[in-house]
């Protein structure tokens, strides 16, 4: 039983092979060599021989379609839309199909200012952050020392800060604040 | 297919030196089978319409450039082939259970019936395949073009047809009701 198994599921991947060649043997472009290959199978095998009735019977299927006749006046429609255009090219007013399509190099432009753009608002965002990059850092998070031994998150980006300033203050707090802090640790 | 072919070269190269009488013969011979390709390819009568006029103008604006070694037909089936597809992309498959008007197939009312349902479900499956196969179906069957006929007609190779075919018999052999085949003798 194994063996008669093994037999017909060895059968049916042939018969993938040669089905794949139906099309072409229906249509008269297989080659003749893989025709007699083709017709030694089907006169042994009543599965291929089905499926190849089953697609020749496609055509007569697609002869069915019908098509309504052209409506009578389709020529000289034709002919009148091309007399249309000929006078129209002939009097320098021609219509466009389409609107008027913009230049390729319109595009590009426009493209590469807002590319330039992007990358110029980027870079600025990096410097306006109070945590983004700052030159001499290797992290994304910067931590700036003061001349007291604390840590002033990114702004002495901005210093010297004029003295009596919010920032010059803020700084102030910052360096005094973060030892309070070291002492609950 | 037409019989005057060589006439077909020397009207399109009349036309390309302006010659609108020669472009209206062009028009008279092949509106017919240009709407029947436009027709079976796209379902719609109003779309075909569209197509084959803007086929024959291109046909035209093109004819200047004609080089009347390249067959006149296979020319003019690239354009209306690419313009075709092109439509076929700018539209959604039209499903549709009616049929349009076809000619009378005879005086029997069953034969009639008959006729435009098998009509109309072939539409249908027709309209279920992608577009270039049912394109590839359209130039094999109605047009009997070989598979270097469509291939230059679509602009692909000639493996490609092959491929396009199998797989839109594959799947009009599922779409197509079996009962279709046995009922109506085909």
């Amino acid at each position: 039983m194994a063996r008669l198994m093994t037999k017909e599921v060895s059968c049916m991947a042939g018969c993938r092979t040669y089905r794949r060649r139906f099309s072409a043997y229906l249509d008269g472009e297989l080659s003749i060599k893989k025709q007699r290959v083709l017709a030694d199978h089907l006169a042994t095998c009543s599965g291929c021989c089905r499926e190849l009735a089953a697609l020749e019977r496609l055509g007569p299927a697609l002869a069915r379609l019908d098509v309504a006749p052209p409506p009578a006046d389709l020529e000289s429609r034709i002919v009148a839309a091309a007399r249309r255009r000929r006078e129209e090219r002939a009097s320098g007013s021609s219509v466009r199909l389409r609107p008027a399509a913009m230049p390729a190099w319109s595009w590009g432009m426009k493209a590469a200012g807002a590319a330039a753009m992007v990358v110029a608002m980027l870079y600025l965002g990096q410097f306006v952050s109070t945590r983004g990059w700052l030159p001499g850092s290797r992290g994304g998070r910067a931590a700036i020392s003061t001349t007291e031994g604390s840590a002033a998150e990114g702004l002495e980006w901005f210093a010297p800060a004029p003295p009596g300033s919010l920032l010059s203050g803020y700084l102030a707090m910052a360096g005094q604040k973060l030892p309070a802090d070291r002492t609950h640790h | 297919m037409p019989e005057h072919a060589t006439e077909d070269e020397h009207l399109l190269l009349a036309a390309g030196r302006g010659d609108l009488d020669a472009f209206a013969e062009i028009v008279k011979r092949h509106q017919t089978w240009a709407w029947r390709i436009a027709c079976r390819f796209l379902g719609q009568t109003q779309n075909a319409e569209d197509v084959v006029q803007e086929a024959f103008l291109r046909l035209l604006q093109a004819a200047p450039r004609y080089d009347p070694r390249a067959a006149f037909r296979t020319y003019f089936y690239r354009i209306i082939t690419r313009l075709c597809l092109d439509q076929a992309e700018k539209k959604h498959p039209f499903y549709t259970d009616c049929p349009p008007d076809i000619p009378d197939p005879g005086p029997d009312p069953a034969a009639q019936i008959m006729h435009r349902e098998t009509s109309a479900a072939v539409r249908a499956a027709l309209d279920r395949l992608p577009a270039n196969q049912r394109m590839a179906v359209v130039l094999r069957y109605h047009e009997d073009l070989n598979y270097i006929g469509i291939a230059e007609a679509m602009q692909i190779s000639a493996k490609s047809v092959e491929r396009l075919l199998s797989r839109a018999r594959k799947r009009l052999r599922k779409l197509l009701p079996a009962q279709d085949y046995r009922e109506n003798n085909f």
